[in-house]
């Protein structure tokens, strides 16, 4: 039977190249599709990637101590690179239009509309999560899939969604907190 | 802001790991967080709640190159001689082996202060080992540096706190006594000790360093040479009779 990401990992704290090459081929696809959901260029996903898989190999030893799971840690790398990558130079993405009669509105439909987002929320194996995220109010819920998803900062979401700035982090705060009294609540 | 408050670290854990925070908020939580082992354990925590939600993006296949890119990286693919991969790192930047050696120099007595001649009977019991110790440019301490003589990593010690900027990285560079072009060595870990794999020996990286010195490089791919001032510079040792 094949190794599991977890042992695999476990043996490239230990230098391993042989497992670290094995590590890439279980892992790299889906974290590629992590860095492009939110870079939204494969050239620079795939440089997050890069970066990614040399830190994995850096800091495997440090990820030992941890005890996370292989693959959380390894998408919270992936995921920190990307967004290094997309506060470096933000994604091209016109943010609003102006139409005819001088009224601007938002240029980004799609994500706009909680659909992609929703469906990609009830895609998620984590039942738990899955079940305490589809407790928070509609608005709060969408900002944070759009924050997690598309990594967006507090600024970018006000502008996108339209909404105050201190609204949209009350929104994220409350949503937040929610979500992890809720998740504690199903551990106890 | 008062950090110390616990419901306040653990909605910025919460807000960074969800990744809502700018730049510069960004960059000021993750200094934080190197220094506060609790504010990290926050950081983890959250990991481990939100992550989960990235298993239900689409895979998307690599390039066929992008591994070997890596392997490159990492010194997996190097030549097979140590000398050819040594060699294939030293490139020339004869400027900055000047700013280099100068600063050495100036560091020089900090180095006999720092070990003194009657405690080498002690640590001379101590595996054959690469040692240097970098200081800042006003001469105060600011790391240890030490690799065992045939290992593959490197252990770091701060004497101070090693803080890059904001989007940047420290890095650890290699000087070789020839006056070729400093080496990159690698990426220093953020954590007060810590230790990183090298992509080869000891024994190949540092044989013919005669200073380590460390940069502080916009966050991405190891640069090929310095492109900022040594932020710590000093000289590197053999530790063996």
């Amino acid at each position: 039977m094949a190794e599991s990401v977890d042992q695999l990992l476990a043996r490239v704290a230990l230098g391993d190249q042989a497992a670290f090459r094995a590590l890439y081929a279980a892992s790299a696809g889906r974290l590629l599709g992590v860095a492009m959901r939110l870079i939204g260029d494969k050239a620079r996903a795939e440089d997050a990637l890069q970066e990614s898989f040399v830190a994995i190999w850096n800091q495997a030893g440090k990820y030992a101590a941890h005890r996370a799971q292989a693959m959380t840690w390894m998408t919270a790398i992936v995921r920190n690179k990307a967004i290094d990558s997309l506060r470096a130079t933000p994604k091209e993405m016109p943010l609003t239009q102006t139409n005819d009669d001088g009224e601007e509105s938002s240029h980004d439909v799609a994500d706009h509309n909680p659909g992609p987002l929703q469906s990609l929320l009830e895609r998620c194996a984590d039942e738990r999560l899955r079940h305490c995220l589809g407790h928070i109010e509609e608005s709060p819920r969408q900002a944070l899939l759009m924050a997690f998803y598309d990594g967006l900062t507090h600024q970018e979401l006000a502008e996108r969604l339209a909404t105050p700035l201190g609204t949209i982090k009350a929104w994220v705060r409350r949503g937040l907190a929610r979500l992890q009294t809720c998740l504690q609540g199903a551990e106890a | 802001m008062n950090y110390q408050r616990p419901e306040l670290r653990d909605r910025l854990a919460s807000e960074y790991v969800l990744g809502t925070l700018h730049g510069q908020a960004r960059a000021r939580f993750e200094k934080l967080r190197r220094q506060d082992a609790l504010l990290d354990a926050a950081v983890l925590a959250w990991e481990s709640r939100l992550m989960p939600l990235a298993g239900s993006v689409n895979s998307l296949a690599p390039s066929p190159e992008l591994f070997t890119r890596i392997e490159t990286r990492l010194g997996f693919r190097g030549k097979p001689e140590k000398q050819g991969w040594f060699a294939w790192l030293l490139k020339p930047a004869v400027g900055w082996v000047a700013a280099g050696l100068f600063v050495g120099v100036a560091t020089t007595r900090l180095v006999d202060t720092i070990i003194p001649a009657p405690q080498t009977a002690q640590v001379a019991q101590l595996p054959a080992s690469y040692v240097g110790v970098l200081s800042d440019p006003q001469g105060k301490a600011g790391l240890l540096v030490s690799s065992l003589r045939h290992g593959r990593t490197v252990d770091i010690k701060q004497l101070q706190p090693v803080i890059p900027p904001a989007g940047q990285q420290a890095v650890l560079w290699g000087l070789p006594k020839n006056g070729s072009a400093p080496i990159a060595v690698g990426i220093l870990p953020k954590t007060p000790t810590g230790s990183f794999t090298l992509p080869a020996t000891s024994e190949v990286l540092f044989a013919e360093v005669g200073q380590l010195g460390v940069t502080y490089e916009p966050v991405g791919a190891l640069p090929t040479q310095p492109s900022q001032p040594w932020a710590f510079i000093g000289h590197c040792g053999k530790f063996w009779m």
